[in-house]
């Protein structure tokens, strides 16, 4: 049974983003397929994770739930944490822990749906002992059934309807004896493609707006990305990926011109009959209510035919008429903004980076791209070809930022079509000097060397913690001690991140140098930076300080002098 | 008031609003009478889309009281808020004031059929 189950592609979703091609992973024992499990639901939360904005984003209408992208993600990870923290790596223990996780994460009504489908499915699985395909498909039926509980009148064209097609697909494909996992998943992914796809032609609303439902487009985001899990692919977060997405859009314009709606009131009003008189005079009719008050909605040309109809019967109140043409055209030309349109840069910049800080900060100074990566997580080749083709410019420059990059960099260089030179910065400071240098009027060579030897006039200092005891350059390095690097040298070490740090501003020379900026890590504590400062500042009183956000995995702080 | 004479909004009308919003929410499997007298009050007389919905037109503000029954199984507190999240725009979109307050009363759980050993 080993090879029809489903198999985690090891450890895709932390260290691994160099695809499926270079590792074939044994397939894990049955009694870990808990873990295969959490890890593909892993997978399928950094793929929403990533696409959460776009999701967001086609929550055209003022609705309550605006963020369901957000709200679906925090509703995942909640599953997803509970379930790395589950006591057993049996697959009942894992998915319990995956609904439980759920249930106390949910936001927002597509969480609450997420909740209720992951409780289905984690029902099914309960005494599952290994990840076949048609216990996947069961589970996937069960997640169905559960969700369409759960609500009074199930609305088609909703993550309701693609969670129903996905448990019909699956279910089909699964009395195939020759399927495996990855397959099946492809299958659940493609129903998913297609429902969501759908979607505009079951719902008005979605199709008036031109978007396709934002939970149905979460779900389908979700299983993609266990099937690229399952497949090998990459789903890290990365700047090339974002821009390939393959994300929906439907567009339709109305045919009637006037959104109208108001409340008549009376006497032993006929819903039925006021319904069938509105009825010739447009589209997306909705006549709600009782003998006294009713509600109507309609779409028309001429908003003053239904209200002259609905003065007839009763009394009208709450009158709105809006221009629909104009809503459209105001949520086109919203869509249209949405990726910047900037005119297109003769020079393009690549830049690699770990950190939201440093991504904010290379973007606020020209960078074009930023991929995600670093000392822990190196883009691959593949990727890093990928960002540059998706730039508009004809000429590229990438900045690896970091010694473990600058190799894939330069395999990247001959393959593209494009004219791709690579500036081998080996800190992210680095990179930030060498951007400081472009000059948008010269050509590239000679920007490459500009860049080039502004980038070696930074000095950085890189502060974080030896994972190991060794001796390096004659310095003796003990686990857990504090270590300075100086241009990713390493130069001191110790218990305080303060004398490690001036330690290596020493080796570094900074009493020549004007300004240090400390990049603060995601590690880095409040008091502790107050201390780092206070210290460089009363050594170096001439260098001006600043402090910035980094929040770089890794190194609690990095400081550039220049 | 408007230049031109008064508008008043019936309860019902609210309430027809209210229904229409809580219908939309993930987890409301139902709407519940308060008591049995409302109960069969509610089969005489109210119209079924608007049972377990109280609306109360104060002077300065709009109650709305929703009597809602919740799927087992999903976080009642999520479900909740979604509700008076909904209602509130609903209505505030609708009355065009904010001065509403909706309270809701989680009234009965529904439980499903489940599969065993969950």
């Amino acid at each position: 049974m080993d090879d029809t189950q489903l198999k985690g592609h090891a450890p895709v979703v932390k260290d691994d983003t160099r695809g499926a091609s270079q590792d074939k992973v044994a397939p894990p024992a049955s009694r870990c397929d808990g873990s295969a499990l959490q890890q593909a639901l892993a997978s399928g939360l950094a793929w929403l994770e990533h696409h959460s904005d776009a999701i967001n984003a086609l929550n055209v209408f003022p609705v309550p739930d605006g963020d369901t992208g957000t709200n679906m993600v925090l509703t995942f990870r909640a599953a997803v944490a509970e379930a790395a923290a589950a006591a057993s790596e049996e697959i009942g223990e894992v998915a319990r822990a995956v609904a439980r996780g759920a249930l106390m994460g949910a936001r927002g009504n597509s969480g609450v749906i997420l909740s209720q489908l992951l409780r289905g499915m984690a029902d099914a699985l309960q005494s599952a002992t290994s990840l076949s395909p048609r216990t996947i498909a069961d589970s996937f039926a069960a997640a169905r059934d559960t969700a369409y509980k759960g609500v009074m009148r199930p609305v088609e064209g909703t993550i309701l309807t693609v969670a129903k097609e996905v448990a019909s697909a699956t279910s089909r494909a699964a009395r195939n004896e020759n399927i495996d996992p990855a397959q099946l998943l492809s299958i659940a992914t493609e129903s998913a493609r297609h429902a969501v796809a759908a979607t505009p032609s079951q719902l008005p609303v979605l199709a008036e707006a031109g978007v396709v439902d934002a939970g149905g487009q979460g779900l389908f985001i979700i299983l993609e990305g266990i099937h690229r899990h399952l497949t090998g692919q990459t789903v890290q977060a990365n700047g090339a990926l974002e821009r390939k997405a393959d994300l929906f859009s439907f567009s339709s314009e109305s045919e009637y011109g006037y959104d109208t709606q108001f409340l008549v009131h009376g006497r032993q009003l006929d819903v039925d009959e006021i319904r069938a008189g509105l009825e010739p005079m447009g589209d997306s009719l909705l006549v709600v209510g009782d003998s006294t008050t009713i509600k109507v909605h309609i779409h028309t040309d001429r908003p003053g035919d239904p209200l002259n109809y609905a003065v007839s019967v009763g009394a009208v109140s709450d009158v709105v008429v809006e221009n629909m043409q104009e809503q459209y055209q105001h949520f086109i030309a919203e869509r249209a903004r949405e990726p910047e349109p900037r005119p297109v840069k003769a020079l393009g910049i690549v830049a690699v980076a770990q950190g939201e800080g440093f991504r904010r900060v290379l973007e606020s100074l020209g960078a074009d791209l930023v991929v995600e990566g670093g000392q822990t997580m190196n883009p691959s080749v593949e990727e890093l070809l990928a960002a540059a083709e998706s730039l508009e410019s004809e000429q590229v420059v990438i900045l690896p930022n970091n010694k473990n990059v600058i190799m894939a960099a330069g395999q990247a260089l001959p393959l593209s079509s494009k004219q791709i030179a690579m500036v081998p910065t080996r800190t992210v400071p680095e990179g930030i000097g060498a951007l400081l240098a472009i000059n948008y009027d010269v050509g590239l060579e000679e920007n490459v060397d500009a860049m080039t030897q502004a980038g070696r006039e930074v000095q950085t200092i890189e502060i974080t913690v030896a994972t190991r005891s060794a001796r390096v350059n004659g310095i003796k390095v003990k686990e857990g001690e504090h270590i300075g690097l100086l241009n990713t040298e390493l130069v001191a070490t110790g218990n305080n991140i303060s004398r490690v740090a001036l330690k290596a501003l020493k080796d570094g020379e900074a009493e020549n140098y004007e300004i240090a900026t400390i990049y603060t890590g995601r590690e880095a504590r409040d008091e502790t930076t107050e201390q780092l400062r206070e210290a460089i500042s009363k050594r170096y009183p001439e260098l001006e300080l600043e402090i910035v956000d980094g929040s770089q995995p890794h190194y609690q702080y990095i400081i550039a002098v220049e | 008031m408007s230049n031109n004479g008064s508008i008043e909004v019936s309860p019902t009308a609210v309430a027809t609003i209210a229904a229409e919003a809580v219908s939309e929410c993930y987890g409301v499997v139902g709407m519940a009478p308060r008591t049995a007298q409302e109960a069969i009050l509610n089969a005489i007389h109210r119209p079924p889309a608007t049972k377990g919905i109280r609306v109360d037109l104060r002077p300065d503000s709009v109650v709305v009281d929703l009597h809602v029954i919740i799927e087992y199984g999903t976080r009642i507190v999520t479900v909740a808020d979604n509700v008076i999240d909904a209602v509130r725009f609903r209505l505030e979109q609708a009355l065009g004031t904010s001065a509403l307050r909706v309270n809701v009363y989680v009234q009965d759980v529904r439980v499903g059929t489940r599969q065993p050993g969950a």
